[in-house]
């Protein structure tokens, strides 16, 4: 029962009591110890001065030079002394005049020494060897019983007491423990039971207790909070300040919210950083004020507040892109004004920087259409790019959204955006149909976290744009259409009016060049009437050629499809203009590779890069170089052979590349070009399933690309167009 | 008055048988005087035996005394107030030359031998080598009346020149054994022993420097007055003694206790009366 008592009950008391008996019975025995010293001291004392003694009778005797006697006298003390163990006289000059040794082994024992002297002279030395034990053993005798009735009387003292202190102190102390248990245990489970960590820290900032959701939240387990500091659940950065407002709010402790108009952080053993919602109630208690905090984590409230402000925001930007959608202005002012909007969506960009791209028709490349906040190296090197180029190709292939940092390996081009100005880019497609309609480009904070929510809302802003650009295509491709029908139809009224009028002229001119050539040839050379035979006879073929090309133009024509060597054809064709070249002082470079045979209509085919070499020629009156370049390229999944002609003449402005494929616009003097070469030339590429691109620059050159689809194993044939 | 006549009676009865004839000698007791030439217990201890013996032999009590020194033993027994003495051959000697002759009983015989020998001593470690090197030396002596440490010792430093006051000092230690122990501490460079005590303390360091001319051993005497039957009865104990517990008590070595005659002690004598000359 005691023994249960020991070890459930009073452990710590029960010890303490035990200590202090423990140290009342060392106490005792310490004492005993003492006069046991005394004792034994007192037998040395003693002994010293039996050897005293017998010393000073040595010395008598000696100085009677009674030497026998001494001899005598120390041997029968020692032989009759039980205690003494061994008793030597060593004269000054070594002689022993006396030794008695007793057989008999004795611990303890003790030795002395003492020198018979008179006056000043050494007579004798005596060393004696006492046996201590009898003296010890007496001790010992005497002080067991001491001991003995020192413990006997400590155990019932401390029965006792113990009894005592028990029925006035313990029993009460024991009852007020058990309520004091109960109210801690309903305080711990009202602590465990909270959906918040509560933490119980005293007016130092010291923790005390907390509940489970605590070692929950914090990934703390309880020991390790214990006695720490309240501060190491926050932010380091914060440790400080609240040491100051712990000190304030113990002046005029109250139930309130932490950090009112502040936003709160908390920080977890593993460093995670969380928004906390904190709110403090102060407990008074017999051992003082202590604090319990409520400390509930806002990440997930704050997190749906952030989507639902910025779901907000891009409903509103895609709500403001809507209505300038409606605008009437043309598409790109439309497109600043869009990504005006887009860059002014909080949170999302930096500095308002981004642009807007638009795939051209016809060929994968991206062309900037918008931009804003971007340095001019930006503008200028990101101006046109490819797709699958950079990290705005990838964007427009794969059709993706692509988020990366400015150092990204994917990011092809490296323009300056200045020193140190770290960023990353979100690349959102617009996508419609399938098909990519252009990139925005958006200028990032370095450390921006992407979200498929934010992505989400991208490509929602996106989509509208694609709707938009649609939209805007549609209407221009509409009036477009209406352009070409108008066309058409004035074409076709142009061409049959063409048609009956050539018609009609070419017997005539026919007649007037047969008979002009048949005078011409009876009128002597060297005369007037010679020369102006002769102009009438170049004004009917140039009369004859319009006539032609005219018909070429407006009427159906049939092409011959024959499988030809292209590189012979346009080696050919470049003959009959070396001469001419060379007095103007243009050098052509025919640089073209290996180009596998292809079914073409040479004749017409002929004519196209007739056109071309002639346009070229004219496009260099100063001299220059043309040079002749092939490749093969696939564009929208369709193989093409490609020859650029490439000159470095006078180049065309914007306007003029938007007419220059218009029938009867011609750049040269009137008289010497119909103004149908270039559209004549468009209307055979078309036929053959290709077409033809020009880029140019002004001052610079253009180049003048013919794209022949390359047919594999097809038959030719005869077809119409 | 019955009750008186039975008193007287029981104390007649009483007296009737009392002994009555008491032999002189039962009621007599003599004294052995001992000079002092070892420690006054230790020879008791030494006598105790043969006063046992005697006083059985001859019926007669014994009471063993010793003498303060040699002159009161002299004195002592030439003047007759002791019975029974034993006396070394120069108090013998001395005695009688003082007081004259007295009735010798017997005297010792140390291992078939009825004289013994004197030893000028010092110490092994010391670098007297001969009587001569003693010039200058302190010396001890035993008591100015003692045979071997004083008499015959004094008389053989004379023969080789050393007289006492070319000594540095000398001194009279009573006993022998102080004499060997005097030496063997070093507070004597030399000093004069009988042949019996050089031998005990021999082991201890002691060095024989001269050996002195052999003289007759110590001898019992009685007073010249003690009636003959009873020096004839205590000599005839004497020589019959043949108790070898009660010899060698007396002295280590004593086989017997053999007739003395004063002629026997004749060259002890002549080397006294030699030092007296000398004086």
């Amino acid at each position: 029962m005691m023994k249960k008592i020991l070890h459930l009950k009073y452990k710590r008391f029960i010890l303490t009591f035990i200590s202090i008996l423990l140290v009342f019975l060392a106490f005792i025995i310490s004492i005993i110890a003492s006069q046991h010293h005394e004792m034994l001291e007192e037998i040395e004392s003693d002994a010293q001065r039996e050897i005293e003694l017998i010393g000073s009778f040595a010395q008598e005797a000696l100085l009677m030079n009674d030497y026998a006697g001494v001899e005598q006298f120390l041997n029968k003390w020692a032989r009759e002394h039980e205690e003494i163990l061994s008793l030597t006289a060593t004269a000054p000059n070594d002689f022993i005049l006396v030794q008695f040794n007793r057989p008999k082994e004795a611990r303890p024992s003790l030795n002395l020494i003492h020198h018979v002297r008179y006056g000043g002279r050494d007579l004798l030395l005596l060393e004696m060897i006492r046996d201590l034990s009898p003296a010890q053993k007496s001790m010992i005798k005497l002080s067991v019983p001491l001991i003995l009735s020192s413990v006997f009387l400590t155990i019932i003292i401390g029965t006792l007491l113990w009894y005592a202190m028990r029925k006035l102190a313990l029993t009460p102390m024991e009852r007020e423990i058990s309520i004091r248990e109960q109210a801690e245990r309903k305080f711990r489970l009202l602590l465990e039971s909270a959906p918040d960590a509560l933490i119980y820290a005293d007016k130092n900032g010291k923790i005390v207790m907390m509940n489970a959701q605590t070692e929950l939240l914090f990934g703390y387990n309880r020991n390790e909070l214990e006695g720490k500091d309240i501060e190491i659940l926050m932010p380091a950065r914060f440790r400080d300040k609240h040491k100051e407002f712990r000190e304030k709010f113990l002046l005029g402790p109250a139930a309130r919210p932490m950090g009112l108009h502040h936003e709160l952080y908390a920080i977890t053993k593993k460093g995670r950083e969380f928004p906390a919602d904190i709110s403090l109630s102060p407990i008074e208690t017999e051992e003082g004020l202590f604090i319990l905090s409520a400390v509930r984590d806002m990440t997930e409230r704050k997190l749906a507040e952030e989507k639902i402000k910025r779901s907000y925001n891009f409903q509103t930007a895609i709500s403001s892109i809507l209505s300038k959608s409606l605008s009437p202005v043309d598409l790109d002012t439309q497109l600043q004004s869009i990504l005006d909007t887009i860059l002014a969506i909080p949170g999302l960009s930096v500095e308002s920087m981004g642009c807007i791209y638009l795939a051209k028709d016809n060929d994968s490349t991206l062309m900037m259409k918008a931009q804003r906040g971007l340095p001019d190296t930006i503008i200028s090197g990101c101006r046109n790019i490819p797709f699958s180029h950079c990290l705005c190709g990838e964007a427009a292939e794969t059709r993706r959204i692509i988020f990366a940092s400015c150092e990204d390996s994917r990011h092809m081009v490296h323009p300056d955006y200045g020193k140190e100005f770290l960023h990353s880019h979100y690349c959102v497609p617009i996508v419609s149909g399938g098909k990519t309609l252009g990139v925005i480009n958006l200028v990032v904070k370095k450390d921006h976290k992407r979200s498929t929510d934010e992505e989400d809302l991208l490509t929602s802003v996106a989509n509208t744009l694609a709707g938009i650009i649609e939209h805007n295509r549609t209407d221009v491709e509409r009036q477009h259409l209406q352009t070409q029908l108008a066309q058409v139809e004035k074409l076709s009224a142009l061409g049959r009016f063409t048609a009956n009028v050539a018609h009609e002229i070419r017997t005539p001119l026919t007649l007037i060049g047969g008979f002009s050539r048949r005078l011409d040839k009876h009128i002597p050379g060297g005369t007037k009437d010679k020369e102006y035979s002769e102009i009438i006879i170049n004004e009917v073929n140039r009369l004859e050629n319009i006539l032609k090309n005219v018909l070429t133009y407006s009427r159906e024509s049939s092409l011959n499809m024959e499988k030809h060597n292209l590189r012979e054809i346009i080696t050919s064709s470049l003959k009959p203009y070396q001469e001419k070249y060379r007095a103007q002082s243009i050098r052509a470079d025919l640089k073209l590779t290996e180009i596998p045979d292809l079914i073409l209509d040479r004749d017409q085919i002929i004519e196209v890069i007739n056109n071309i070499l002639s346009n070229a020629f004219d496009a260099m009156p100063d001299g220059g170089s043309l040079t002749l370049t092939n490749e093969s390229m696939t564009v929208h999944g369709k193989d093409y052979v490609i020859v650029h002609f490439t000159d470095t003449g006078q180049g065309m402005t914007e306007e003029q590349i938007q007419m220059i494929f218009e029938p009867f616009y011609s750049t040269k003097l009137i008289g010497h070009g119909t103004g149908l070469g270039l559209p004549i030339s468009k209307k055979i590429m078309e036929d053959h399933g290709g077409f033809i691109t020009v880029d140019t620059e002004l001052k610079k050159g253009s180049t003048f690309s013919l794209y022949f689809p390359l047919q594999k194993d097809s038959n030719p044939s005869k077809q119409r167009t | 008055m019955i009750k008186l006549i039975n008193t007287i009676s029981l104390i007649l009865s009483v007296l009737f048988f009392l002994p009555c004839n008491i032999p002189a000698s039962d009621r007599e007791s003599i004294t052995l005087q001992i000079h002092p030439y070892l420690p006054a217990s230790e020879l008791i201890d030494r006598f105790a035996p043969l006063t046992k013996y005697l006083s059985e032999k001859t019926k007669i009590k014994i009471i063993c005394n010793i003498s303060k020194d040699y002159t009161e033993h002299i004195e002592m027994v030439g003047q007759d107030r002791v019975d029974l003495a034993y006396m070394g051959p120069a108090s013998y000697v001395l005695m009688t030359q003082k007081y004259g002759p007295k009735h010798l009983l017997a005297r010792l015989e140390i291992n078939g031998s009825p004289l013994f020998q004197g030893v000028i001593v010092t110490r092994n470690n010391s670098s007297i080598r001969t009587l001569k090197d003693l010039e200058g030396k302190s010396f001890a002596f035993g008591d100015p009346k003692s045979t071997m440490s004083y008499l015959v010792p004094l008389y053989m430093l004379q023969e080789a020149g050393i007289r006492k006051n070319i000594l540095s000092r000398h001194n009279f230690l009573s006993s022998h054994q102080n004499v060997a122990l005097g030496v063997l501490m070093g507070d004597f460079d030399a000093g004069a022993v009988k042949e019996e005590v050089f031998y005990q303390y021999k082991e201890r360091g002691l060095k024989d420097l001269a050996w002195t001319p052999k003289i007759s051993e110590h001898v019992f005497v009685t007073r010249s007055t003690l009636p003959s039957g009873t020096v004839n009865s205590l000599r005839n104990a004497l020589l019959t003694l043949s108790d070898k517990a009660v010899l060698s008590s007396i002295k280590t070595g004593v086989t017997a206790l053999v007739p003395a005659d004063d002629s026997d002690y004749s060259n002890l004598r002549s080397i006294i009366i030699s030092l007296e000359q000398t004086e």
